[in-house]
């Protein structure tokens, strides 16, 4: 008996070895690829933002703020059981510096007291407001609300529940303004975030087509009227993580896609599009999970099925402030959910990978985003379980094993650490030197727990697609900004609500 | 043990050079904070003593200004760079003779002459700034110099410049600047908005040029003169805009050109702005003309507008019904009998809104005035 053991397990040696041989190079020039290329696109950022902020002084956005030449913007937001923070998110979203916008709010059959929130606070009294039939909407609207006063420029529409991205295609159809944004309603904008993130639409009225703006995580900020006045890191290790993925991922790397001219993914967290190519392209898809990058992916093709000129850009300094998960139950879902919308929505435009016909977002960003996005997790885990089976069998030695993760995680830090360094060199959002700390200590602490973690995670939403199970959103458990007092000064984790998405 | 193709002889030498790199950018991140904080003190340092007597001139409402500036041109070299731009910074904000006392520092400085230097520099950064300079500190007989560089090949210091003449408030440049917004070639060229401001701030003595732009080749060009036409407004331009609406077929420009006649023509135009809401006409147009129908139409308008009600396109029908509620008193009445009717079809559904979000408005002035 037990030689049939000491022979299967021989054999397992045997197989793992020639595996470890043969993968072991492959395994290595991808870490080594991966993070090459987030390396330079961490450049290609710090150009863009070099670029911006030497222009800043002249850049004119006093003028364009008293400028009757600013276009119009809407701002859409999803509201679902909000009630904690819909009131400062909608004072921020009122109070905005800019001299033409209106906010609708969508409530998408919330069952808290999100609009009784609302109408208390804005004294909201019903109209009969048709709503334009632009796009199609899987609930139609069934009351709209407008401030008592009459000035305030704010729309409450209350619909039955379908979602968040059916109800955003109620607020573009009810939208008055050329631009739309798109934001979440648990966010704060900046002050200048529309200045800003608009300003490209001014400049180039006919080729831009669609913006995005910068998110970074609100935990640990201090909320006032709706505004984040004092910038500080996360108490919680997990969110402390989250600031400086946020800054490498998104901040840097969409910024070095916007200005390779390939960008594909505008967070629907902030995000600003010409209402009538949202029209034309048919809105935000209600069956999609990753529906703000399908949409994206949507614009492009048709941009150059029509051979248009046209421009995607990610405007690097407005501000958008969101809270990330701080549990990891709700951090695992998210990137479950991120992982397989990444993935549907790749899958679902594989036509566009490397075909000339769709330029650099055909032939570099899609690759990029297959290769390193989707494939990453597969490879990561696969690395790490090989490893792993092959020092359990003494196939690999201790010594051997530990040079080799050294390696490849040294890299990923390499890369954050130079996202570090960029953020330190232009924006410098978090000013204190303990901030400052606990910034460069995130950075090395993702690559051990977190990186593995949410590699599983992400292969969990991705075979969760494709075995044909269907999306479940669970409850989002969030912070808030606080109480309703816009003008109370609070941190931003006070208090704790629940969220369907 | 597996033999492995990666040896650890590469794989310690790459261990060493990433530790290397992470250290090295350790101290990158510290060293740029204490290199930030280091020059933002010194820099506050500097201009503490200067602040009171800088922002004490920009007040304007002080007699001492001669002294005051004297005391501020008199300041250290080594300060002289950072008070010089924290008055360009002011200079950005105030207009009149506070601006006028703070240009005087900056000219003693013989900033007025560094600029012009800089206008030929490599850098496209240093042009944009000089060109800036030059335009805060409203140097007239510097325009010849800087219109050339509204073609310049950097697209920043194309608009800089632009809106430098237009703080330089020399109408000779309005033409230049007009015409800029073309594309050359592939090339894009100033945004039309950037052209419409500085030209907007010259003043109603740039009438021929705008006039003159709105036959230009580029519809680029002939927007942006549409606009001007808007903004200031021109109204010696109301015949050339009669004439070029009724020219173009471009919606976009259109659209902006019957605004534009809103603002500077007359109820004359009633027929030629109703003409523009059939059914045929853009959605775009159709909403350009309603606005402009309730500027210059007065109670002619209600003839127009009155139909547009039941217009099939809702946004349209909106519109109309908005507009005419606060027109007159007779329009308001034509919406409310549609409104108070048992329909319930979307053009009764629009007049209800219309009636109620004026009522709304309304009852706020009211309050108010009681």
């Amino acid at each position: 008996m037990s030689e049939i053991f000491e022979g299967v397990l021989e054999s397992t040696r045997s197989v793992v070895a020639v595996t470890f041989t043969v993968l072991s190079l492959p395994i290595l020039v991808y870490f080594v690829l991966i993070n090459s290329a987030y390396l330079m696109l961490v450049v290609f950022s710090f150009l863009d933002f070099r670029h911006h902020l030497r222009r800043l002084p002249f850049a004119g956005r006093e003028q364009f703020m008293g400028s009757k030449m600013s276009p119009g913007v809407t701002i859409v937001a999803a509201m679902y059981n909000e009630e904690m923070g819909i009131h400062v998110s909608a004072q921020s979203m009122l109070s905005l510096h800019y001299p033409r916008h209106e906010v609708v709010i969508v409530d998408d059959g919330s069952t808290d007291r999100g609009f009784a929130v609302l109408e208390a606070a804005f004294h909201l009294v019903r109209v009969d407001r048709p709503m334009p039939p632009d796009l199609a909407v899987r609930e139609e609207p069934t009351e709209v609300f407008v401030p008592a006063n009459g000035r305030t420029r704010l729309t409450v529409v209350r619909k039955a529940n379908s979602g968040r991205a059916d109800s955003i295609n109620v607020g573009i159809n009810f939208a008055r303004e050329d631009l739309v944004v798109f934001i979440d309603a648990d966010s704060v904008l900046d002050p200048e975030a529309l200045l800003a993130v608009t300003k490209p639409f001014a400049d180039d009225p006919v080729r831009m087509v669609a913006a995005g703006g910068v998110i970074r995580a609100v935990n640990g900020c201090t909320v006032r009227g709706g505004r984040v006045v004092d910038v500080r890191m996360p108490h919680g290790l997990l969110e402390r993580i989250q600031v400086v993925e946020y800054l490498r991922a998104f901040h840097l790397g969409r910024s070095g896609w916007s200005r390779v001219g390939a960008l594909i993914l505008i967070s629907g967290a902030f995000g600003i599009f010409r209402r009538d190519v949202l029209v034309e392209v048919g809105g935000l898809d209600p069956s999609s999970i990753g529906e703000d990058f399908e949409l994206v992916l949507r614009v492009h093709r048709r941009m150059r099925k029509l051979r248009r000129p046209y421009r995607v850009q990610f405007v690097t300094e407005p501000i958008c402030w969101t809270e990330v998960p701080s549990s990891a139950a709700v951090l695992a879902r998210q990137r479950r959910r991120w992982h397989r919308g990444l993935w549907e929505t790749l899958w679902a435009y594989r036509g566009m990978l490397g075909n000339p016909r769709y330029g650099r977002v055909g032939l570099v960003a899609l690759p990029f985003y297959w290769v390193f996005e989707l494939l990453a997790p597969i490879v990561e885990m696969g690395g790490l379980i090989l490893v792993a089976v092959g020092w359990l069998l003494g196939v690999v030695d201790t010594g051997y094993l530990l040079l080799f993760m050294g390696v490849a995680y040294l890299f990923g830090m390499l890369v954050t650490l130079s996202a570090v360094t960029v953020e330190e060199y232009s924006f410098h959002r978090y000013g204190r030197w303990s901030d400052l700390l606990v910034t460069l200590w995130a950075a090395l602490a993702e690559n051990v727990g977190y990186r593995q973690f949410t590699a599983l995670w992400r292969l969990q939403g991705w075979a969760a697609s494709v075995a044909g199970r269907q999306q479940t959103w669970g409850v989002m458990t969030r912070t808030g900004f606080g109480n309703d007092d816009p003008d109370a000064d609070v941190p931003s984790a006070p208090a704790s609500r629940t969220r369907k998405q | 043990m597996a033999p492995s193709i990666v040896g650890p002889a590469l794989l310690w030498t790459l261990l060493w050079a990433s530790v290397g790199v992470l250290a090295l950018q350790l101290v990158l991140v510290v060293g740029a904070r204490v290199a930030r904080t280091t020059r933002q003190g010194r820099d506050a340092r500097a201009l503490s003593p200067l602040r009171p007597l800088l922002l004490e001139l920009a007040s304007g409402d002080d007699d001492a200004s001669e002294d005051l500036a004297g005391v501020l041109a008199g300041a250290p070299p080594s300060t002289r760079m950072v008070l010089d731009e924290a008055i360009l910074q002011l200079l950005g904000k105030i207009r009149g003779d506070s601006s006028a006392a703070l240009v005087d520092v900056l000219h003693r400085h013989g900033r007025e002459r560094k600029a012009i230097e800089d206008l030929a520099s490599r850098s496209s950064v240093t042009r944009a700034h000089a060109v800036w300079t030059l335009g805060v500190m409203q140097e007239a007989e510097s325009v010849p110099k800087v219109v050339p560089l509204l073609h310049d090949r950097s697209p920043d210091v194309a608009l800089t410049a632009a809106r430098a003449l237009g703080m330089m408030g020399d109408p000779v440049a309005a033409t230049a600047i007009l015409t800029s917004a073309a594309p050359v070639g592939s090339r894009p060229g100033l945004p039309a908005w950037i052209a419409v401001e500085a030209v907007t701030s010259l003043g109603t003595v740039t009438a021929p040029q705008v006039r003159a732009a709105l036959d230009h080749p580029s519809s680029d060009v002939r927007w942006a003169a549409a606009m001007v036409i808007a903004q200031v407004p021109l109204l010696a331009c109301a015949q050339a805009l009669r004439e070029s609406v009724a020219r173009e077929t471009h919606p976009r420009l259109v659209s902006v050109m019957v605004l534009a006649l809103g603002v500077v023509g007359s109820p004359r135009d009633t027929a030629l702005l109703g003409s523009l809401l059939e059914e045929t006409q853009d959605a775009q147009i159709r909403r350009a003309a309603i606005g402009a129908l309730a500027e210059v139409g007065g109670s002619g308008a209600l003839v127009w507008l009155q139909p547009m009600l039941s217009s099939s396109d809702v946004r349209v029908a909106e519109r109309a019904a908005t507009t005419l509620v606060s027109l007159s008193p007779a329009g308001h009445a034509a919406v409310a009998a549609i409104a108070q009717s048992e329909d319930s079809g979307a053009s009764a559904r629009l007049c209800r809104y219309a009636v109620r979000q004026h009522g709304l408005g309304r009852s706020r002035a009211v309050r108010r005035a009681g």
